[in-house]
């Protein structure tokens, strides 16, 4: 594609935010009625002139005919000659659809038949005796080629009209101006008419072809010593033909529009169009692509300093400088960068002041648009992305949520509905809400309609919560629109939006009161593209945790790792300050691909916990044997929004800022993933969606933090004056007792077989020492101990002479709440009892019974 | 990669296919939709994803999707070799992806005309593995000298929205 054929482009480019200005404006002006400072209907005028002047340039003729309709009504708006009604605008907003349909189908819109609208339009400019005209006289210089009449009659007082004859290429080598920039320059001088092109039938579609002229009529109250400068052109080409002298008497008639003296006229015509030249010279126009690049080289940049930090020699002081420096410049570069393509989200919102026009009318409600946060910015993409969501939930808002003003009267609510569009930045996202006073969701429609589509049925849907009835809407195929009205029933619906949000990495919900409105809350990411995160591996695989994720890292180190973590019925969790953390392990998520069933749950949670005792032992074998050892767990704890869990990994990493990657558009549908992204090794690493992990594994996450401490959700923690951490073991099945978790040293598993007696007393060899092994029914008043194949050993802390206690069957290790009772039950080698989940449980003192088993060992003892 | 054609027909209107090996078979895509072909074959593997996802792929700081075809024929899995390579598809043929291959041989020109029929593709993958792959995978058999050369789609790789 040339560089030339860019000026179509940039043709198309600006209309459109000519006309989406527009639109904005005449809706203001709609709303309010009148213009005080006429700079609305100013800036109008202009947008609709420019367009009118530029697209003779490219010759498509229905566009300028339209546009010099609405340019002639607006006109005479400006001056005052007609009045800003409802139906004038009406006609004026039916113009602005017409130019926008047109403009969407460029190539055909020549052959649009227009005549209508155009009449239509021209039906409210003032009759020729109602333009009153005060201008005196009409001075014509004489002239080969005659001006056309109407231009003649349409020149205001005070104006001068002017031939201009344009050298196309000259002007944009001599003075780098472009036949549209020309154009705007043009209009905010004076009045472009009759452009045209010479020679007829040229355009400028493929670029500005040699020889081209452009030849107007200008019409500006700048008197020809001044105009010379304003139009670029020499004083010998331009050619006076016509003044329109003002008179004096009939200025005060006129709406203020500097018209009294050339000279004042030409400081207060100038100086808006200067200020406005001015202020737009701190902002510039740049090719989006040309952003894009941008941001794409910066990703390689952030991906080189990566690599760079891998094989610095940081030890030597001079390199170390340099990745320093570079790792600064890289940051505020992407920083940057990422700025350039953020934008104010009032942009957006500034649309539906329109649509909500239109759709008040065409329902036979008032509904009224209020914008909060239209400052907050951006990256366009997602706003790019946002738009239709937005409209959608707009669109629903004034369909179903809005009622009607005689509903609304009976209700004691104000007539008209307002809807707010509100956007704040919070916990490193943004959030969009949109809130509506109008009925709020019928409950009852929800679940008609659910059930009508067999989307869900009556057991279901009773076992549902409210908040869980309301997320139905956002299932396919659900819309309570019973006739698709083109308003918002296109059964294209929420679950549209849901999935267009989820897609940029973001989440939807409802809130709704019936009778008071609807709430529908968007949050979604800042920025899609770098952001920091915390590398980690298992199963060999390295994943990337957003930073924004992630609240804290712990590890757990040597017994602290099957002490400190503790099962509660299907899952571990582990006691994080003031909170029960739930434990997911992360291998597990990537092992099943299938959400997790409570089933699952409950053997993966065995199935580790018996590692970890498996594990415990022999991590105590050798730390008696003296051999090195350590045993760690690491876990990271990681949140979406207020509620937390931990994920368990095999390695912390590292650190790094990546570049985010969507997924494959065939991998998309994997919850557990956010995106991909290149380490600075160059190998592929997964970005981990926390949230899509939480929801396949089905982890009870913790609520935000309470500060008058009355979460008490756990049972562990249900009543609890007293905790402590306990073994229980089982003597027979209904006699349950336990150990002081402090005197434990250890659990080992042991073949009865293996069980050697001498004499009276029991031997078992574990770990090559020979252990003395007693039995708690021999001591205490309990039931005998049942003989199985298999029983566990319990190792104390503490002992003169190595001994363990014996016992058939392990229930649990952790802490509970526990109401020990001293009185009960008194004898010697019990601590004391108490209930425990309801079951009678005795705590035994190891110590106190091997002293009845072995008084001799403690003879010597002091 | 060997750019000599070894067959060429009088055919005016001729496609140039890259031909490849698949557990010793001969396959081949039209060389229209492939962008290159890559030494680069130390794939990601991506827990949860369909069976016919190799992995990701890094060429040049972008990301590239993996398929498996073995899966997609039913032959056994099978480690990387030296030979093997990536064969890397345009834009205009989906998201960026690429097929792991044995061993990629030479370019051919083979005259559209001379596909053969359904029955022929059984002797090349067989009639069970050619029921598993899907039917618009495999657009015809292109008899050569030595041997019989099944003519992908490359489209067809990965499945359409929706599936």
């Amino acid at each position: 594609m040339s560089e030339e054929a860019s000026l179509l482009e940039e043709f198309l480019a600006e209309s459109a935010e000519h006309l989406t200005r527009t639109e904005a404006d005449l809706t203001t002006l709609e709303r309010d009625g009148e213009d005080e400072d006429g700079e609305l209907v100013r800036r109008i005028f202009r947008a609709v002139h420019t367009i009118k002047g530029s697209s003779g340039f490219f010759g498509y003729v229905r566009i300028g005919a339209v546009a010099h309709a609405m340019e002639s009504l607006l006109d005479r708006l400006r001056e005052g000659q007609v009045k800003p009604t409802k139906e004038l605008l009406g006609v004026l907003f039916e113009g602005l659809d017409q130019l926008s349909s047109l403009f969407a189908d460029i190539e055909n819109s020549n052959s649009v038949d227009t005549s209508e609208l155009e009449a239509q339009i021209r039906a409210f400019l003032p009759g020729k005796s109602e333009a009153a005209k005060p201008c005196d006289t009409l001075k014509q210089q004489p002239t080969d080629t005659p001006v056309p009449p109407e231009i003649l009659e349409e020149l205001p007082c005070g104006h001068h009209l002017y031939r201009l004859s344009y050298d196309l290429r000259q002007m944009e080598k001599e003075h780098q101006i472009g036949p549209m920039a020309l154009v705007e320059r043009l209009s905010s001088f004076g009045n472009i008419h009759d452009g045209e092109l010479e020679p007829t039938g040229q355009n400028l579609r493929e670029g500005i072809p040699e020889g081209v002229h452009y030849r107007l009529y200008f019409s500006s109250v700048l008197e020809k010593e001044f105009i010379a400068d304003a139009v670029l052109l020499p004083p010998e080409e331009i050619d006076e033909v016509a003044y329109a002298a003002p008179d004096t008497a009939a200025i005060k008639a006129l709406a203020p529009q500097p018209v009294a003296k050339p000279t004042a006229s030409l400081t207060e015509s100038a100086k808006p169009a200067d200020s406005e030249r001015h202020a737009e010279a701190e902002f510039l126009k740049v090719r989006l692509e040309i952003l894009d690049k941008l941001m794409a080289l910066a990703g390689e940049l952030v991906l080189v300093r990566n690599q760079q930090l891998m094989i610095a020699d940081l030890d030597n002081a001079e390199e170390r400088g340099i990745t320093q420096r570079l790792d600064i410049v890289t940051s505020d570069l992407q920083e940057t960068i990422m700025r350039t393509r953020m934008q104010p989200i009032g942009g957006v919102f500034s649309r539906f002041g329109r649509v909500v026009r239109d759709l008040g009318r065409k329902l036979g409600k008032e509904i009224e648009i209020e914008t909060v946060g239209s400052d907050v910015e951006i990256d366009k993409n997602i706003l790019e992305a946002l738009i239709d969501p937005l409209t959608h939930i707009v669109r629903n808002s004034c369909d179903h949520g809005v009622e009607t003003p005689e509903e609304r009267e009976r209700q004691g609510k104000p007539r008209g509905g307002t809807i707010t569009l509100r956007a704040y930045h919070e916990g490193g996202q943004i959030n969009v809400e949109i809130q509506d006073d109008g009925a709020g969701v019928d409950r009852e429609a929800i679940r008609r309609k659910v059930l009508e589509k067999g989307l869900k049925s009556e057991t279901e849907l009773r076992a549902l919560s409210d908040p869980e009835l309301l997320g139905l809407i956002f299932l396919p195929g659900f819309s309570t629109n019973d006739k698709v009205t083109d308003v918002s029933g296109r059964g294209v619906g929420m679950d549209v939006v849901k999935s267009n949000v989820e897609n940029l990495g973001g989440v939807v919900e409802v809130q709704s009161d019936e009778g008071d409105g609807t709430c529908i809350k968007l949050r979604l990411p800042l920025t899609l593209a770098i952001i920091p995160s915390m590398i980690v591996e298992t199963c060999g695989q390295r994943f990337a945790i957003p930073q924004i994720n992630l609240e804290e890292l712990v590890t757990l180190y040597d017994e602290d790792v099957v002490e400190r973590i503790e099962c509660a019925g299907s899952r571990e969790v582990f006691r994080l300050r003031d909170t029960l953390l739930s434990l997911v392990h992360l291998q597990e998520v990537l092992e099943r691909s299938e959400p997790f069933t409570e089933e699952a749950r409950r053997e993966a949670t065995e199935r580790h916990r018996k590692t970890r005792q498996t594990r415990h032992a022999e991590f105590q074998a050798s730390r008696i044997a003296g051999k090195p050892c350590d045993w760690q767990l690491g876990f990271a704890v990681l949140k979406i929004g207020g509620s937390r869990f931990g994920l368990v990994i095999d390695r912390i990493v590292g650190t790094e800022e990546i570049v985010v990657k969507p997924m494959h558009r065939v991998l998309k549908e994997l919850p557990i993933y956010s995106g991909a992204t290149v380490l600075g090794d160059g190998h592929v690493a997964l970005i981990l969606d926390v949230q899509g992990i939480a929801r396949h594994s089905g982890v009870q996450m913790d609520e935000p933090q309470e500060t008058d401490g009355k979460e008490s959700k756990e049972i562990i923690l249900e009543g609890a004056d007293e905790r402590r951490r306990l073994l229980l073991f089982r003597n027979q099945p209904d006699e349950q007792l336990a150990l002081p978790l402090e005197q434990v040293s250890r659990i080992e598993h042991i073949e009865m077989k293996h069980v050697e007696r001498i004499g009276e007393r029991d031997y078992v060899t574990i770990h090559g020492t020979s252990v003395r092994l007693l039995q708690l029914d021999h001591y205490l008043d309990l039931s005998p101990t049942p003989k199985k194949d298999e029983m566990y050993a319990i190792i104390p802390k503490t002992s003169q002479q190595p001994y363990c206690i014996l016992v058939p069957e392990l229930v649990d290790i952790g802490e509970f709440a526990f109401q020990m009772n001293t009185d009960t039950y008194r004898h010697t080698g019990v601590e004391g009892t108490g209930l425990l989940d309801g079951k009678l449980t005795v705590v035994v003192e190891p110590e106190a019974i091997a002293r009845m088993a072995e008084p001799q060992w403690y003879r010597e003892a002091a | 990669m060997n750019m000599e054609a070894t067959e060429t027909l009088e055919a005016v209107d001729t496609t140039q296919v890259v031909a490849f090996r698949l557990d010793d078979r001969l396959f081949g895509v039209d060389i229209r939709d492939v962008k290159e072909v890559n030494e680069e074959v130390a794939v990601t593997h991506i827990h949860h994803a369909p069976k016919n996802v190799s992995g990701y792929l890094n060429i040049r700081g972008q990301i590239h999707l993996v398929v498996d075809l073995r899966t997609e024929f039913g032959f056994a899995k099978a480690p990387t070799r030296p030979t093997s390579r990536v064969i890397i598809f345009k834009t205009s043929v989906d998201e960026p992806f690429g097929v792991l291959v044995d061993s990629v041989q030479d370019i051919l020109e083979i005259d559209p005309e001379r596909l053969v029929d359904r029955r022929a593709k059984e002797a090349v993958v067989g009639r069970s593995e050619l029921r598993r792959a899907r039917k618009d995978l495999c657009q015809g058999v292109y008899p050569l000298a030595k041997e019989l050369l099944m003519l992908l789609n490359a489209h067809a790789i990965l499945p359409k929205e929706g599936n």
